[in-house]
């Protein structure tokens, strides 16, 4: 045994004063190491979950085809109106709660990841970040059942295929990284209160509906059209929509903006979540 | 392989806590904003806070094991948390070097929903082994554990027992620089923990243990070095196990039993020595002298020949040592209801430490048991020799020549 390469650890009281472009390069040498233990989380989540249940993949799909179900109906029977939607209404909604379903599943993820093997975290030391990746895949994998009903919404109401869907993934995971980096952020006061879980059931539902999820974006000036304006959401998701229902073949400056600003709530989401979770640690206590 | 690298280099480490949760919540949210920002925390303790861990220091090099011992509270599993890098210290700085495995959870990261099999592999994930090096081990998993047979049942039908079996089979592959172990083996049956502790003795050969224990056999038998905590501070350091052992359990309060009352016998007096037992100031009797115990018992005039019995235990509550009368000897003759007896035991052989003793009156022999005073009384062995079993035997050691 070469004695003269052993690893040194050193444990010194917090003291984070590292520049930001450090912390990155940190954050990026430290998802190697988290890879492994994280698909070998999310794989335990994804087979536990679906030995123990018959139905397995309709649950993902029920919240969102609920709620469009809802929607149609009403619309069909007039009791709402909803305006001119350019698309045939039902594959309106569907994308829309869809594409919601995404994003409010990215706010909640995190939170309930890391929260899952939250004795875990006070007895045994692995990379933290693990869990945070585990949560991530387990939203991809949630994604493709999501993905097929919308192939098969499309199908049925005859979207032809066009070059602006190459477009739509990009939509997709624009709002689902929007979603977990809104949910990383929350995370760590979200695990030493309560409140946080309590206010975002509370929140994510009512947000649905300042969005254009069941009506289209409106197209007048006021107060409404100028909150639109400055819900980023708004703009993902009629950008999305826009792009596989072929009314939209190009990608909108503000999405742009949006992604960017995405990326840095990311890296700030994933650096709290680095900087506090020894603090966490010792008020789980355990 | 040199064998005398430090490993643990554990400087003046301190640590806070709050009592109070809503505080400590607070605190907590308010200590994330301060990192974020890279404000450097205080080291002043706040309302409701106080030191948990206060100044420890020690090193450690390989092949050495230090056990920290106190009782409940006294900041060991903190420490530990600590060491193991869960959480920063306040002030200090602990340096280790090479691999750090910990044995403090046995089967984190285990689904119960999965087969023992599947959670091999996740709890080897969490261990921070790779699915090669499982795929390698697993055959010498499945057997360490002995559980073949349920290998591929869900783990949510093993008793606790097999769960710990199978935890410490995947645990068992480790091969630290650092091994901290914290009380990991008090389930299982009698064979297994000697398993493992057969296992535990070959890590550590090439590794510097962290020991915590509240079974001071364990801790007597592993450790080269104590740490004896008390409030977070550290109230006996040093590489004499036994009498770090001692004097932790001279934190205890002895507690005699009382001259108990009983409606068919009694004991009136009790004198160990010539003098009565107190239990804050322990009758020193020095080894190798006579220990001499009498005694005024109170008994129904009905019993006419009651048989008397007396124990002697350890602090570890084992009983080390009885005394029967011989049956050739003449019994006990209860006359007037009163009976004065006196017990000499010649040259005690006991080992430095205290003792308390527990006597028992029966009708005859394997008879009624009339009354049972367990630790009637307490006397401390006084000795050169610190010794972890109860008896230091008394005998000659001599050279024979060697025969040509």
């Amino acid at each position: 045994m070469n004695t003269k390469n052993l690893k040194l650890t050193v444990y010194e009281p917090n003291s984070s004063q590292t520049s930001f472009f450090a912390s990155l390069i940190s954050i990026i040498k430290d998802i190697k190491p988290a890879q492994e233990l994280a698909i070998r989380l999310f794989k335990r989540d994804i087979k536990a979950q679906y030995r123990q249940s018959f139905l397995g993949f309709f649950w993902v799909l029920i919240p969102p085809l609920l709620t469009a179900g809802l929607w149609i109906f009403l619309n069909n029977n007039k009791i709402i109106n909803v305006g001119e939607t350019g698309i045939p209404y039902p594959l309106f909604v569907i994308i829309g709660t869809i594409l919601w379903q995404v994003f409010a599943e990215g706010v909640n993820q995190p939170r309930v990841s890391v929260a899952a093997d939250k004795a875990m975290l006070t007895k045994i030391n692995f990379p933290r970040e693990a869990l945070l990746l585990s949560g991530f895949y387990t939203i991809m994998f949630n994604l493709g059942p999501k993905l097929l009903v919308l192939a098969c919404a499309c199908y049925f109401f005859q979207i032809e295929l066009n070059t602006s869907q190459l477009y739509f993934p990009l939509g997709v995971l624009t709002i689902s990284l929007l979603g977990f980096s809104i949910g990383l952020l929350l995370t760590p006061p979200g695990l030493l209160i309560a409140d946080i879980a309590r206010g975002i059931g509370i929140i994510l539902p009512f947000a649905m509906y300042l969005t254009p999820v069941i009506y289209p974006a409106p197209t007048t000036t006021g107060t409404f059209s100028l909150l639109m304006q400055y819900n980023p959401l708004a703009t993902l998701l009629s950008s999305s929509r826009g792009w596989l229902s072929g009314s939209l073949d190009y990608i909108p400056n503000e999405f742009i903006t949006i992604s960017g600003f995405t990326l840095l709530f990311l890296f700030i989401g994933v650096l709290a979540y680095r900087i506090s979770m020894p603090i966490i640690t010792e008020r789980f206590g355990g | 392989m040199k064998n005398n690298e430090i490993l643990v280099n554990v400087e003046n480490v301190s640590k806070k806590f709050s009592r109070d949760l809503k505080k400590s919540l607070w605190y907590g949210l308010k200590d994330i904003s301060g990192a974020m920002l890279g404000i450097k925390p205080k080291n002043k303790l706040r309302k409701s806070e106080f030191w948990a861990i206060k100044d420890i220091s020690f090193t450690l090099r390989r092949g050495e094991c230090i056990g920290l011992i106190g009782h409940n509270g006294a900041g060991k599993s903190t420490l530990l948390k600590i060491l193991n890098g869960l959480i920063p210290p306040d002030t200090g700085r602990i340096e280790m070097k090479g691999r750090v495995s910990a044995l403090i959870e046995l089967g984190a990261g285990f689904n119960p929903i999965l087969t023992g099999r599947e959670n091999i592999y996740n709890n080897g994930a969490v261990l921070g082994f790779s699915k090669k090096e499982i795929d390698a081990k697993l055959d010498e998993i499945i057997e360490f554990s002995e559980i073949a047979e349920f290998i591929d049942s869900p783990v949510q039908n093993y008793s606790s027992g097999m769960k710990v079996r199978l935890g410490f089979a995947v645990a068992a592959q480790m091969e630290p620089d650092v091994l901290i172990i914290d009380e990991v083996l008090a389930v299982g049956d009698l064979g297994f923990v000697l398993k493992c502790f057969n296992r535990i003795d070959s890590m550590l050969q090439n590794s510097a243990v962290i020991f915590v224990s509240h079974s001071m056999p364990q801790v007597a038998r592993i450790c080269s070095q104590i740490v004896l905590m008390d409030k977070g501070q550290a109230k006996y350091q040093g590489t004499n196990v036994s009498e770090g052992i001692d004097q932790y359990y001279s934190q205890f309060k002895v507690v005699n039993g009382n001259l108990s009352d009983s409606s068919k016998a009694k004991v009136d007096n009790f004198l160990i020595n010539g003098q009565i037992p107190d239990t804050s100031n322990y009758i020193q009797v020095s080894r190798l002298s006579n220990l001499v115990l009498e005694l005024e018992l109170s008994v129904i005039e009905k019993y006419t020949t009651p048989e008397l019995y007396i124990a002697f235990f350890d602090k570890e509550m084992r009983n080390v040592a009885e005394f029967i009368r011989n049956e050739s000897e003449s019994k006990l003759v209860n006359r007037s209801g009163k009976i004065i007896l006196k017990l000499t035991i010649p040259e005690i052989q006991f080992s430095k430490g205290l003792y308390s003793i527990t006597i028992g009156l029966t009708s005859q022999r394997g008879g009624e048991i009339l009354f049972r005073q367990q630790g009637i009384a307490h006397f401390q062995v006084t000795a050169e020799h610190h010794v972890w079993s109860a008896f230091q035997l008394k005998g000659q050691l001599e050279q024979i020549e060697e025969r040509a």
